[in-house]
C-alpha cells in the first residue's frame, strides 16, 4: 500500500487595463491509494482509488475517509488478479457512472476548447448546431459546483465562471473560451480562461465537464447488452485534436454476457472518435455521478485540476484494445 | 546569469548552516535557468515568451529522519527560512534504517569537457529566432496544397546552471544549454484532417537540422496520413519506427527504475541475470557522452555518471538506483540519482538506448507480408506491474514489404514480457533526439484492434 496526501492553498489577486480586479482563495486538496495485490507466484496486480476537491481537511474525516479510498484501492487490486484477456475489436461498451466520464473530456471537451476552433484546427471546427451525439446525450461545463476540484470562483483572467452547455440533445451548441479566443472569434468569454500559475500563459480549458442524467434503469442497461465490455473505472486518456480520436485506458472493468456481468478483465485502451463516439450512445442512466476529485488535465505542458461526470450509459460501438 | 563563483559558495553555505543548525548531513541544490520560447503561426508571432528561475533545494538528515525544503527566495532570510523548514520536517518524518547520503568514496565528478554547453544562440536577436520558426513553418506551408494549415512553429531554448554541495565533501556544478526547432502543420483532403510535427534538439544552434529540412519532413508525416481507415482486428507483425520505438525503451526504463523495483511493481522486479528480451536486445545507459541530451558529469546526489549495461543480449544486468534505492536492495548506486527542487532523489536515466542492429529498416519492412507500422502511439495504456500493454496507435499498413497506406484509430496490445521476448529485428537507424533513443524495432506479433 501507498498513500498520498497533498493539499495547497492558493491566492489569487487577478487585475486587468479592462479594470477587472478580483481575488480569490482556492483551497485544493487530495487523497491517493495505491494497493498491490498478490496471489502466491502470480502476477501482482494494482488498484487506485483517491478523491478530493476544493475542501478542507474535515473532508477527509467526515465525508471520504482515508478508509474509504483504502478499501476501494485493495477492491480492485483484488479483483485484477482474477483478470482474463481483455477482448479485441469493435463492442458494446457500458461506461459506469462517474469518472468514466473521462470520455466527455477527451471526445468532445478539449476538440470544444476555443483556441483549437479558432485555429480551425480542431475535428469540431465550424460544427456548432450540426449534430454530433445521439439525442440522449447533453453535456455540460461547469466550473461553478460548489467544492468540486475543477470548480472556480473566477477563471484565470478575472470572469466568472459558468455553467456552459457543449452539446444539447445531441446538438454541439458552443466552444469554450478564454478572452484571447473570444475576441478573435467576436464571441462571449464563458469564463474558460486557465492557467497553472502566474508563470504561465492563460488559454480555454475545461472544468468539471459531465452528461446529464437519462431516464434508464443502470440495471436495465447492463440487462440489454448480450455481449460487451462494462467499464468501471478508468486511468488516463489523451486526445488527438485534429483527426479527433481519442483514447482512455479501463482499469477495472467486466466481461457482459448474456445480460450479466461475468470476468473481470485486464487493463484495455479504448478508441473512437470524437464526433462520432457519441452518436452511438443508446441508453443514459438516471445515476448521474460526479468522479471522487482526482483529475489533472494536460495541455501544453500546463497541469490544471478538472473532474468529470456521467451517467451509466450504454455505446453500442467502441473499439475495445484487448489481445483476445 | 550570476558568476559561478556566487552559487557554489552559497550552496556550500546552506549546507554549512544546515549542520550548524542540528542537521547530521545535508545537501544543496541550486539550479539557474534563462528560457526562451518563440511560436509562429501562419508566418505571424503567436506567443512570445522569456523567463528566468533560480532556486534552492535543501536535504537534511538527522540521524535517520529526512527532511527537505525548497525556496526561489535566495535571500539570507529566505535561506534562513529554508533551513529552519527542512530541520521542522525531519522532526515529523519517520526514521528510515536506508535514508541517507552517498559514502564519501562513492561521491565524485567525471572529468573533462562534457559538451554540454554551446549557448551560440544566446547571440542572436529575438526577430532571427523568429525567423528561424518562420521558415520550417513556411517550408511546411509550401510543401503541398493539401497542408492547408498549422499549429505553427516554435523556436525555444534554455540555459541553465546546475550547482550541488553535500556535507560529506562533495561540491561541483555545470552549465547546460539546449535549442530547438520544431513544426505542426496540417494536411487536409476532404473530410480527412491530420496533423503530425518534426523537431531538432541540439546542444547549440549548430547542431540544428536546417529549418526547410525540418518543415519539409512534418509536411510529409502530416500528408501521408490523409485518408486514414481503420483495418480489421488482427494478429500481426508490428514495426516501430525510431520515433516510437523510444517508447519502448522508456518502458524498460520505468521497469528498472529503483522505486519500481524494490516495491515490486515492475514486470522486471527480481529478474536479474535472467533472459528478459531476444538475444537481439542491448538496453545501456551512458550518462557521459559527450554532448548528448543525457550526459552530466554527476547526478544528483554527487555521484560520477556511468556507462551501466542493463540489458545485455536479452538478459538483465543491472536496476537503475540512486542511494536510497540501492541500500533497499542491498545493491550500489548506479548514479542515477535525479532531482528536482523539492523533495528526495528520484531516479532518472542518463542516455538510455537500444544498440543499434545490422538491418536497415527497408531490409526490415520487406520481410513482412502483412503488418503494421506504427508513427504515432496514444493514452498510458501501459501497466509496468504486469506488463500488459494496450494503446491507441495510428501509422502505416505494411503490404508485401512496402508502407501500402495510412492507418488509425486502431490499437495494438500485447504485454511488455512476450514483446520483448519476441523482438524480432533491431534497426541499424539508431539517432539521439533525446535523452532515451531506439532504432526501428520489429515485435513478431500483437493484437491490432480496429474493426
Amino acid at each position: 500500500m501507498q498513500a498520498t496526501y497533498a493539499d495547497n492553498l492558493r491566492h489569487v489577486l487577478i487585475a486587468t487595463s479592462d479594470g477587472v480586479l478580483s481575488f480569490d482563495r482556492q483551497p485544493l486538496a487530495r487523497l491517493s491509494v495505491s494497493a498491490l495485490a498478490r496471489q502466491s507466484g502470480g502476477t501482482p496486480q494494482r488498484g487506485h482509488a483517491g478523491g478530493g476537491g476544493r475542501v478542507e481537511l474535515r473532508y477527509f474525516l467526515e465525508e471520504k475517509t482515508p478508509e474509504h479510498f483504502a478499501t476501494e484501492a485493495a477492491r480492485e487490486a483484488v479483483v485484477m488478479l482474477d483478470a482474463v484477456e481483455a477482448p479485441a475489436g469493435e463492442m458494446t461498451v457500458v461506461l459506469g457512472p462517474g469518472w468514466p466520464g473521462i470520455l466527455l473530456h477527451e471526445a468532445v471537451g478539449h476538440g470544444l476548447e476555443a483556441d483549437f476552433n479558432r485555429k480551425k484546427i480542431s475535428a469540431f471546427t465550424d460544427r456548432i448546431g450540426q449534430k454530433v451525439a445521439s439525442p440522449l446525450c447533453t453535456v455540460v461545463d461547469d466550473g461553478t459546483i460548489a467544492g468540486r476540484r475543477g470548480s472556480l470562483n473566477v477563471d484565470d483572467e478575472g470572469h466568472p465562471t459558468e455553467r456552459n452547455v457543449l452539446i444539447e440533445n445531441g446538438v454541439l451548441r458552443g466552444y469554450l473560451q478564454d478572452r484571447l479566443s473570444s475576441r478573435l472569434m467576436r464571441a462571449a468569454s464563458t469564463g474558460s480562461g486557465r492557467r497553472e500559475s502566474y508563470a504561465h500563459i492563460p488559454m480555454p480549458r475545461m472544468t468539471n465537464t459531465f452528461m446529464l442524467a437519462g431516464d434508464s434503469d443502470p440495471e436495465e442497461i447492463l440487462r440489454s447488452v448480450p455481449q460487451g465490455l462494462y467499464c468501471v473505472n478508468f486511468g488516463g486518456g489523451q486526445v488527438d485534436i485534429t483527426n479527433g480520436n481519442f483514447v482512455f485506458s479501463a482499469s477495472e472493468s467486466y466481461l457482459i454476457e448474456g445480460g450479466r456481468v461475468t470476468r473481470p478483465v485486464r487493463n484495455a485502451t479504448l478508441i473512437g472518435n470524437g464526433p462520432e463516439a457519441l452518436r452511438y450512445v443508446s441508453m443514459v442512466g438516471h445515476d448521474l455521478k460526479l468522479d471522487e476529485g482526482i483529475g489533472i488535465c494536460g495541455k501544453e505542458g500546463q497541469s490544471v485540476p478538472v473532474g468529470v461526470g456521467i451517467p451509466t450509459i450504454r455505446i453500442d460501438r467502441m473499439t475495445v484494445g484487448g489481445t483476445a | 546569469m550570476s558568476g559561478s563563483g556566487n552559487l557554489l559558495e552559497m550552496a556550500n553555505d546552506v549546507v554549512r548552516q544546515a549542520l550548524a543548525a542540528g542537521a547530521s548531513d545535508a545537501e544543496c541544490t541550486i539550479a539557474e535557468g534563462e528560457e526562451f520560447s518563440v511560436n509562429v503561426r501562419l508566418r505571424e508571432v503567436e506567443t512570445l515568451k522569456e523567463a528566468g528561475s533560480r532556486g534552492a533545494g535543501l536535504r537534511i538528515l538527522v540521524g535517520r529522519n529526512t527532511g527537505s525544503s525548497y525556496t526561489s527566495d535566495l535571500t539570507p532570510e529566505g535561506i534562513a527560512h529554508l533551513v529552519r523548514s527542512a530541520l521542522e520536517l525531519a522532526r515529523v518524518t519517520t526514521e528510515d534504517p536506508h535514508a541517507g547520503m552517498p559514502d564519501p568514496k562513492e561521491l565524485g565528478a567525471i572529468p573533462g569537457d562534457l559538451a554540454l554547453y554551446c549557448p551560440d544562440f544566446a547571440q542572436l536577436e529575438t526577430p532571427q529566432k523568429m525567423e528561424l520558426a518562420r521558415r520550417a513553418e513556411d517550408a511546411a506551408l509550401s510543401a503541398d496544397p493539401r497542408i492547408s494549415n498549422s499549429e505553427g512553429a516554435s523556436f525555444d531554448s534554455h540555459l541553465g546552471r546546475h550547482v550541488f554541495a553535500n556535507s560529506r565533501g562533495f561540491s561541483g556544478e555545470y552549465r547546460s544549454s539546449y535549442c530547438s526547432l520544431s513544426t505542426v502543420p496540417v494536411a487536409r483532403q476532404g473530410e480527412s484532417m491530420e496533423r503530425d510535427y518534426w523537431f531538432s534538439l541540439a546542444r547549440g544552434l549548430a547542431g540544428l537540422e536546417p529549418p526547410e529540412q525540418i518543415g519539409r519532413i512534418a509536411a510529409a508525416r502530416a500528408l501521408r496520413r490523409l485518408g486514414a481507415v481503420k483495418v480489421e482486428t488482427q494478429k500481426v507483425p508490428v514495426v516501430f519506427e525510431p520515433r516510437t520505438a523510444r517508447s519502448l525503451l522508456d518502458h524498460i526504463f520505468e521497469a528498472v527504475h529503483g522505486v519500481a523495483v524494490y516495491r515490486q511493481e515492475s514486470f522486471l522486479a527480481g529478474r536479474l541475470g535472467e533472459k528478459v528480451a531476444s538475444e537481439n536486445l542491448t538496453v545501456i545507459d551512458d550518462g557521459t557522452i559527450p554532448g548528448r541530451f543525457g550526459t552530466s558529469p554527476f547526478d544528483d546526489e554527487g555521484v560520477p555518471t556511468r556507462r551501466t549495461v542493463v540489458i545485455e543480449r536479452g538478459v538483465l544486468k543491472s536496476y537503475l538506483l540512486n542511494t536510497y534505492t540501492a541500500r533497499k536492495l542491498g545493491l550500489k548506486t548506479t548514479g542515477n540519482a535525479s532531482r528536482g527542487l523539492a523533495g528526495n532523489a528520484g531516479i532518472g536515466h542518463g542516455n538510455f538506448y537500444a544498440e543499434q542492429g545490422v538491418e536497415p529498416p527497408e531490409g526490415i519492412l520487406a520481410g513482412i507480408r502483412n503488418g503494421f507500422y506504427v508513427t504515432e502511439l496514444m493514452g498510458f495504456g501501459v501497466n509496468i506491474v504486469t506488463g500488459d500493454y494496450s494503446r491507441g496507435a495510428a501509422g502505416m499498413w505494411i503490404r508485401d514489404g512496402e508502407l501500402a497506406f495510412p492507418v488509425s484509430e486502431v490499437t495494438i496490445a500485447g504485454n511488455l514480457r512476450e514483446m520483448f521476448q519476441g523482438l524480432a529485428a533491431v534497426g541499424s537507424d539508431l539517432e539521439f533526439r533525446g535523452s532515451s533513443a531506439a532504432p526501428t524495432l520489429l515485435i513478431a506479433e500483437m493484437t491490432v484492434g480496429g474493426r
